[in-house]
């Protein structure tokens, strides 16, 4: 009786999930078929164009390259960056936690175009740094920080980093401190604990990190709109453009459901390439 | 109450939230009104001053909803075409002509909206009437211009270098066509513009998407000129004193009539008909005017004072063929990402 009264639990607790994904489902599934309409108004009809206009010039590759580029040694950077500061959050004493925590926190407050902006105040021509350093006369013109793809990638590494040092942190947090005393009372120094135990140990918050930031930085649209000044759009702002200044949304939905697909493919390879990390550590 | 009772009622609860995310609450009072969907910012502002007074003259009872851009705003009627949100919506010239191929807008004449007869023939589409004349031209601060800027070849001038902001999106090409004009092409003949305005490169510093993200880099500095302005929404911005200067450089002159179109497929045509007909009425004309520092488009209502003496003459307007825009702009928006929006 307690199970069967277990079960219908559990069921009823699936139930807002399963909706949340049948809905997620149904707008996918109209995305895909826009994606088939042969032409920009049109209505009615199916077809592979947009597909094959897609694939038939390089030119809208160009869009992908830069997306993946950037994400891709964006997330790296994230990583680098953000490992120290969740690795000093999860050892460090209540108070200097509290404080990274909210530094961190702080930002989710206001909203991604406003952090976006606040960037662009700073990296811009006539932004803070390059104001300081002219001050200072180590530059006499300002450095290009923005407008380009670096300015991008500074942007989504900046904006992203709480998505990668919130999971490592949780992770590094739980880690059992005994694992790693052992370790250093069998003579291990300092980097070689580090190396061989908690680097280890932290692979799932990294994984979850990468995967989040990766995505995140893939289909980011306003960072690389205001700090890439048109020079640096990626693939979400091609798809705008389409959708919403050409009214090409057949074709911008089927470059949509293009990322979506590689996307898939490069989470599922990253999952699994985890996966296998993980049963080597835990091995 | 037996606990599973309790959790019984709550995924209830659960479920039936999730049910109005499919079917959305039916809002007893949104059947009764007219639901005018237009710009957020001044412009809302400027429906919401004039709301009462068209209640007034109109009989009807209005709501003003907002759009992110026409564009956008089009973009969402079209995918809602079968059960539309709204009953009116303003947008742009191509917008409306878009809507109308897409099947979105009713047709509009003065047997359905009698004032339509005052308004210029100019300013009236078969899918959609003017009910404000927007000004465009050069937006630039002062403070960071070596020189008063008067007309479009201004912006190519060499002290412009890393200065000029400009974009294609904003009114589907209007730029593109100015510079086109300027070489002797129009939208019917473009070659002369994608030369014209690569030469602008070295001035070229960045490109916008929509008049809000002109106005960002305006204010931080990391751009001097928007080489494509729109008056309402700097209208508050510009003044004696101020830094923040628009200029409608004399030729060829580009005035945006703003159409309010009938959505097809709303319960309140007739209501709605009459909303427009009170738009277009020479007070609620001038109050949206002043609002907006705008043109309005019924002969005999006043501009406002700040603009009047730059207020071009209609006769002197360059009428876009939005026909030839429209099947064009998305081999020109290809060409201009390959050749100009490059370093």
């Amino acid at each position: 009786m307690i199970e069967r009264n277990k079960t219908s639990l559990s069921l009823n607790l699936l139930l807002p999930g399963v909706l949340c994904l049948l809905l997620f489902g149904a707008s996918l599934l109209s995305i895909g078929i826009l994606s088939l309409r042969p032409e920009r108004l049109a209505r009615e009809g199916i077809g592979l164009n947009q597909y094959l206009r897609f694939f038939s010039d390089a030119h809208y590759l160009t869009y992908f390259w830069r997306s993946f580029k950037v994400s891709c040694y964006g997330t790296l950077l994230t990583l680098f960056l953000g490992y120290p500061v969740a690795y000093l959050m999860a050892r460090s004493g209540g108070r200097v936690r509290l404080m990274l925590t909210l530094v961190l926190v702080v930002q989710f407050f206001t909203s991604y175009i406003i952090r976006a902006y606040a960037l662009m105040l700073v990296l811009g021509n006539n932004g803070l740094i390059n104001r300081m350093l002219m001050k200072i006369g180590l530059i006499d013109r300002p450095l290009p920080l923005m407008h380009n793809e670096t300015g991008v990638a500074i942007g989504l590494i900046m904006v992203s980093l709480p998505f990668m040092i919130f999971p490592i942190y949780s992770v590094l947090k739980g880690i059992d401190r005994r694992l790693e005393e052992a370790a250093e009372s069998l003579g291990a120094g300092e980097w070689q604990v580090f190396w061989n135990v908690t680097l280890p140990l932290s692979l799932p918050g990294m994984a979850a990190g990468i995967i989040l930031v990766l995505l995140f930085q893939l289909t980011a649209f306003i960072v690389p709109g205001l700090l890439g000044g048109g020079y640096y759009d990626m693939v979400a702002n091609f798809i705008y453009d389409q959708a919403l200044g050409v009214l090409n949304i057949p074709f911008a939905a089927a470059v949509a459901m293009v990322m979506l697909a590689i996307t898939l493919i490069l989470v599922i390879g990253l999952n699994k390439l985890f996966q296998r990390s993980l049963k080597d550590v835990s091995a | 109450m037996k606990k599973r009772d309790l959790s019984r009622g709550f995924m209830f609860l659960v479920f039936l939230f999730f049910c109005t995310l499919f079917v959305g609450f039916p809002d007893a009072r949104a059947q009764n009104e007219v639901i005018i969907n237009t710009w957020g910012g001044a412009f809302l502002e400027a429906f919401n001053a004039v709301q009462g007074d068209i209640e007034r003259v109109s009989g009807a009872k209005v709501k003003i909803t907002t759009h992110p851009g026409a564009a956008a705003g089009l973009s969402r009627l079209i995918t809602q075409k079968d059960n539309p949100q709204v009953d009116l919506f303003t947008g742009i010239e191509s917008t409306a002509f878009d809507g109308g191929k897409a099947g979105v807008f009713e047709e509009l004449s003065p047997a359905l909206v009698p004032n339509m007869v005052h308004i210029p023939k100019e300013l009236v589409m078969p899918h959609g009437v003017s009910i404000w004349v927007s000004l465009r031209g050069i937006f630039y601060r002062a403070d960071m211009v070596p020189f008063q800027i008067k007309k479009w070849e201004d912006l190519w001038d060499s002290r412009l270098k890393g200065k000029v902001a400009t974009s294609i999106l904003l009114d589907k090409g209007n730029f593109l066509i100015m510079a086109a004009l300027l070489s002797g092409g129009s939208e019917n003949n473009i070659e002369p513009g994608f030369e014209k305005v690569k030469s602008l490169k070295p001035n070229l510093v960045l490109f916008y998407k929509t008049d809000s993200e002109s106005i960002k880099f305006l204010q931080a500095g990391e751009a001097a000129v928007a080489g494509w302005g729109i008056l309402p929404n700097v209208y508050k911005l510009i003044g004696p004193g101020s830094d923040y200067k628009f200029v409608i450089p004399e030729k060829p002159q580009f005035l945006a009539p703003i159409p309010i179109s009938l959505v097809k497929g709303r319960p309140h045509k007739e209501q709605s008909l009459k909303v427009i007909n009170a738009i277009l009425t020479k007070d609620i004309q001038e109050k949206i005017a002043s609002h907006l520092g705008v043109v309005p488009s019924l002969p005999g209502a006043q501009s406002p004072e700040k603009i009047r003496d730059i207020v071009p003459a209609l006769k002197n307007i360059y009428k876009v063929n939005w026909d030839v825009v429209n099947a064009n702009f998305d081999k020109w928006l290809e060409r201009w990402n390959k050749e100009i929006q490059v370093k």
